[in-house]
């Protein structure tokens, strides 16, 4: 045929269909104009159209299947099932029919239901997955639950399930006919609830939840059918996506199926809460949330996953029109009639509470969900007692993840988040036998998103309370799972890591913490007693030995932390008592040396801390004795190296305290013979360039204590140059420029020392200078604006010593004012209070030495002893307000008393005055 | 399960709209498969009576191999066109067994019930309809594709359309013209009863 003419029979033939009938043929006539091979053509197809009918309307997949031969099926009734004989159908479903049957190879005849599934479902698969599942189907034994007994194959190859065989009605049915009102539709439900949690709780998911599966009998007794059967018939269960597809929901009544269903996600219980959820919205409206309108499958997963339901309260008041067939016309009247009330009465009774409680139960997400049946079928009852329920309108965590997906993310909103999800996992984890599992999950948790978020937000001011709110979450997860880990001790040793975790972030002395130090002893008190009971039960176990240490010595740390010298030391002693003995047997082991080394060494700062600097100095030496050994091993361990070089300094340090200075210095130039050495293995390690600054550093101090002024200079100096380089390589490294600032204020201290103090105040000033950029970059940095303060207060010193009051005094008023801005937005910190005290301190000296200086005329004295009363008051103040919070550093021990000294030397000095003695 | 990740098909989807025939082949290979396999399930095993629905088959194929997170709306019609052509072939070539099956004999008696019921029914001849329709795509292919879409496809009026580029007016036109053309051209030889 060739392609001009047929267009021309296209263009005839649509301009012939598209008029009206009658005028048909005159319209052929006219296109055809005389062409009659064309005419009769077109004809022939009109006729082919009018006389085609369902020609191909069908699907193609239809007409093949027509081709295949069929079994014609025998009749059920009659047959033989095992050992039943069926009596008669009782129902058809997706899944198959249900049929009466009765066992008749016993004298009594027993009834049962069996259910023949359809042809398609491979019964191999879903017999070995009953015997799997027997046990835990056929045990579950509860009033409300009909009892399934057997499964097998019938003789043609088709899987069959013998059930209890009960008589009653849907329970929409059962509902309508006696017209029962809300209360007692919510009642019965409660029975369905009260059949699902003792399922769950026996590890069964329904799964296929729906009114069909729910008879009431006519003792009013509600029984649920065919538990566990949808996850024996989902078709394979090592390929979990095959439920993605419409083979799954071919299974299940869509109207029912969750939306994790439709998607083919892992189903939970939260599944069946969905499920009930859409029961009860039929169960008390008469309506089904939403209508699907198409079976298509694509269609079905986007009305379940996506269309919002209506409140079940609008809901009634819908008019859905019948099909003229089997389905009745709803109305409003209809649907309250049969639940005893009239529309408006209805629909004031679903309003509120039921709403919310449905629709709770129905969120398309299933974190949002009840987190268990018993909870939503707790908050029926709250309602029926008139009690306030958990199903709020609009819950916080919805309201917050709406708030983030609009303004990103936001501290407290991720913070909710993170329990939103907490929350989720408590409603997708089963009971007891998954512990392992949810512990997973919860460690998952915890490392993926709390403490990232913990850490992230750590630095933000404000996070506080959000920074608590997680915490306090983690803990309580925590606690639940201590009460169900059982004995399994992988499981106990990461509970106690856990609990250190949280230990650390509520009062730890790394990083960001909550400064909660008595809920962080608390929190490491769980650990040690996990700890202690690992070892109790292996007391040979090294791995579990060397955790219990290191778990003391944490608590040793927070027992610093809060000034409990005698607790910590008690800390460290056990732990040296476990990690001496594992040293001893194991000798070659490496870490256990060092964790002993730096026990040894935190031994000899809490000796300090309590002013023992004897037992100081031996655990000192101790811990150099060791570390010395580790880098003589290890000549390439760079961190061992370090180590060896660091203690030798803090050794040095001690030495220096205890007014040894000479041996000090020795241990210092050692130190500064390694760092020197280190610098030359490795030009480019800057940490060690930056350690050999710091050693030059001690040398210089020693010298300068020593009265060595010249030598402390070139060491000082050299320290300067070198951290100058460092900081220069890497701009950005606020420690390498801070230290260029500690560099700046040693030489300052050195030449002021020397009484230099011309040549001393360009040091100060610089490091000021550097400081004061630092905490502009990083202004919540507390650490930063305290140096920054440091930096002040020597400048204010240095022009006091070298006698210039007014330069003095206008650097002290900066001084008080820039602490007072960081009190206001350090409230609580002591370093904040401490320095506001000492601020306070340093003017009063000023005032006081103004006041002493008999050459000032009396008035200016006078009003100088008035001033300086009203600073050191303020000073005093502060200090006794930390010495009732029980915050009083040992260090700071002797400052109150000195104010007060001052206090009363500025009252006498007035009194004098007044009496006119000078 | 196909064993094929979904980002495959997704991946092979867009390698084929950016000009790559080879992707296209390994498509077509892969939703033949998947097709082959789905149909197979619906023909063997459905009861007597219960509507098939191709739309269904052709809408679980895509669900099951597209990655749905990432497809494009034009991919996923392309996707259709794909499948529609698969499945053709898949009917055809199950409707070919079939008859070898019955000229065979004596594997599958066709009892005089089963008979009688087919020609009640007035099946399409599914050979006759392919080859019917090969002519019609030799001179007019748009029309060929419409049929195959729908028909053997299962795709809609408006599923249709967004697969050819054309509108549902076209669509609708062109499957008048096309059905009255086979219907004549199967009723020509007797195929189709009546």
């Amino acid at each position: 045929m060739d392609l001009d003419r047929w267009r021309r029979i296209e263009e005839t033939f649509h301009s012939a269909l598209e008029c009206r009938q009658e005028l048909r043929s005159s319209v052929l006539a006219q296109a055809c104009a005389g062409d009659e091979a064309l005419l009769s053509e077109v004809e022939a197809l009109l006729a082919a159209h009018d006389a085609a009918g369902g020609f191909i309307e069908a699907s193609a997949l239809e007409d093949a299947a027509a081709l295949a031969p069929k079994i014609r099926e025998e009749p059920m009734p009659g047959r033989r099932v095992g050992s039943y004989k069926i009596i008669r159908e009782i129902a058809q479903g997706g899944m198959g029919s249900v049929y009466l049957a009765v066992r008749d190879d016993e004298q009594y005849q027993k009834c049962v239901a069996i259910k023949i599934v359809k042809r398609g479902m491979d019964t191999d698969l879903i017999l070995r997955q009953f015997r799997s599942e027997r046990q835990i189907l056929a045990s579950l034994d509860h009033p409300n639950i009909g009892r399934l007994y057997d499964a097998g194959t019938t003789d043609d190859g088709r899987s069959y399930f013998v059930m209890e065989y009960i008589e009653g009605r849907p329970i929409h049915e059962h509902c309508n006919a006696l017209r029962l009102d809300i209360e007692g539709r919510l009642t019965l439900f409660g029975s369905v609830c009260s059949a699902v949690h003792y399922a769950h709780q026996n590890l069964v998911i329904h799964r296929d939840i729906k009114p069909s599966n729910i008879l009431v009998t006519a003792e009013g007794v509600v029984k649920l059918l065919d538990f566990g059967i949808a996850k024996l018939l989902s078709p394979d269960p090592s390929e979990p996506r095959i439920e993605t597809t419409a083979s799954a929901l071919r299974l299940m009544t869509p109207e029912y199926a969750s939306p994790e269903q439709a998607r083919g996600d892992p189903v939970t219980t939260a599944t069946d809460v969905y499920s009930l959820g859409v029961l009860l919205y039929e169960m008390v409206t008469g309506h089904r949330p939403y209508k699907v309108t198409s079976r298509a499958p694509l269609e079905l997963v986007r009305t379940i996953c996506e269309q919002r339901p209506e409140k079940p309260s609008a809901a009634v008041t819908r008019i859905e029109d019948g099909d003229g067939q089997g389905l009745l016309k709803i109305t409003p009247e209809s649907v309250s009639k049969a639940r005893a009330a009239d529309p408006a009465k209805l629909r004031r009774r679903l309003r509120g509470d039921l709403d919310n409680i449905i629709l709770k139960a129905i969120y398309k997400d299933s974190r949002l969900r009840y987190t268990s049946v018993q909870q939503f079928s707790e908050d029926i009852g709250r309602h029926l007692a008139g009690m306030p329920v958990i199903a709020r309108s609009d819950t916080l965590v919805y309201r917050s993840r709406k708030f983030i997906q609009r303004h990103r993310i936001g501290v407290a909103a991720a913070v909710l988040i993170a329990l939103s999800l907490v929350g989720g996992i408590a409603a997708t984890t089963w009971e007891a036998r998954r512990a392992q599992r949810r512990f997973d999950e919860v460690r998952k948790l915890a490392n993926s998103l709390l403490w990232p978020l913990h850490d992230a937000i750590g630095d933000l001011p404000g996070s506080t309370a959000a920074r608590q709110l997680l915490v306090k979450t983690a803990l309580e997860y925590l606690d639940s799972l201590a009460r169900e880990a059982g004995d399994d001790p992988t499981l106990q040793a990461e509970l106690a890591s856990a609990y250190e975790r949280v230990g650390e972030v509520q009062g730890g002395v790394l990083a960001a913490n909550l400064g909660n130090t008595a809920e962080a002893m608390e929190s490491y008190r769980k650990a040690l007693t996990i700890r202690e009971a690992l070892v109790a039960a292996n007391p040979s176990n090294q791995a579990l030995n060397r955790a219990l240490s290191l778990s003391y010595r944490s608590q040793a740390d927070i027992r610093l932390a809060r000034g409990d010298y005698a607790g910590a030391l008690e800390s460290l002693r056990k732990t040296l008592a476990i990690l001496e003995p594992l040293a001893a047997a194991d000798p070659r082991n490496a870490g256990l040396k060092r964790d002993l080394a730096v026990t040894y060494h935190a031994s000899g700062t809490a000796n300090i801390d309590v002013g023992d600097i004897k037992l100081a100095l031996a655990n000192r030496r101790k811990a150099l004795t060791i570390f010395q050994a580790l880098a003589e091993a290890e000549p390439a361990s760079a961190r061992a190296q370090r180590d060896y070089a660091l203690e030798c300094k803090n050794l040095g340090a001690t030495l220096e305290q205890s007014g040894d200075s000479a041996t000090a210095l020795n241990y210092y130039y050692s130190a500064v013979r390694q760092d020197e050495a280190r610098v030359k293995a490795n030009a480019h390690n800057a940490q060690a360039r930056l350690d050999l600054s710091f050693s030059y550093g001690s040398v210089g101090a020693a010298l300068a204590g020593i009265g060595d002024t010249t030598g402390a200079l070139r060491n000082y100096g050299k320290a300067l140059t070198l951290r100058e380089e460092i900081s220069a390589a890497d701009p950005k490294d606020a420690w390498a420029r801070g230290s260029v600032a500690y560099a700046h204020t040693k030489i300052g201290w050195v030449l002021e020392l020397a009484k230099d103090y011309h040549g001393a105040l360009p040091h100060y000033r610089n490091a000021l200078e550097i400081r004061e950029e630092l905490a502009k970059k990083d202004s919540a940095n507390v650490f930063a604006r305290l140096k920054t303060y440091e930096a002040r207060t020597a400048i204010g010193n240095l022009l006091s010593s070298s006698g210039d009051p007014a330069g003095a005094l206008r650097a002290f008023q900066d001084s008080l004012s820039y602490c007072q801005a960081l009190a206001a937005e350090f409230p609580s910190n002591l370093e904040v209070l401490r320095i506001n005290a000492d601020a306070y301190w340093n003017l009063g000296e000023v005032r006081r030495r103004v006041a002493e200086n008999l050459k000032n005329p009396p008035d200016k004295r006078r009003a100088a002893w008035r001033e300086g009363l009203n600073l050191y008051q303020r000073c005093l103040e502060i200090w006794l307000q930390i010495k009732k919070e029980g915050r009083l550093r040992p260090a700071d021990k002797a400052l109150p008393g000195a104010v007060i000294q001052a206090v009363n030397k500025c009252k006498s000095g007035l009194s004098d005055e007044a009496a006119g003695r000078f | 399960m196909t064993g094929i990740p979904p980002k495959e098909v997704t991946r092979l989807l867009s390698e084929w709209s950016s000009g790559d025939r080879t992707a296209l082949d390994r498509l077509m290979s892969i939703v033949y498969r998947e097709l082959h396999r789905l149909a197979r399930g619906y023909l063997r095993d459905e009861r007597p009576g219960h509507t098939l629905q191709t739309t269904a088959l052709v809408h679980e194929a895509y669900l099951r191999l597209a990655d749905q997170e990432h497809i494009q709306w034009q991919n996923r019609a392309q996707f259709f066109g794909v499948a529609a052509e698969m499945m053709r072939r898949v009917l055809i070539d199950h409707a070919r067994m079939q008859r070898r099956a019955k000229r065979g004999g004596g594997a599958t008696r066709v009892s005089l019930d089963e008979a009688e019921g087919i020609c009640q029914e007035q099946r399409v001849d599914l050979i006759a309809l392919d080859d019917a329709l090969k002519a019609l795509s030799a001179v007019d292919p748009r029309k060929g594709r419409t049929v195959e879409l729908r028909y053997f496809g299962g795709l809609s009026v408006e599923e249709t359309a967004e697969v050819l580029q054309v509108s549902v007016n076209t669509v609708v036109r062109d499957w008048n013209l096309a059905r009255a053309w086979l219907y004549r051209e199967l009723t020509r030889g007797s195929l189709v009863g009546s």
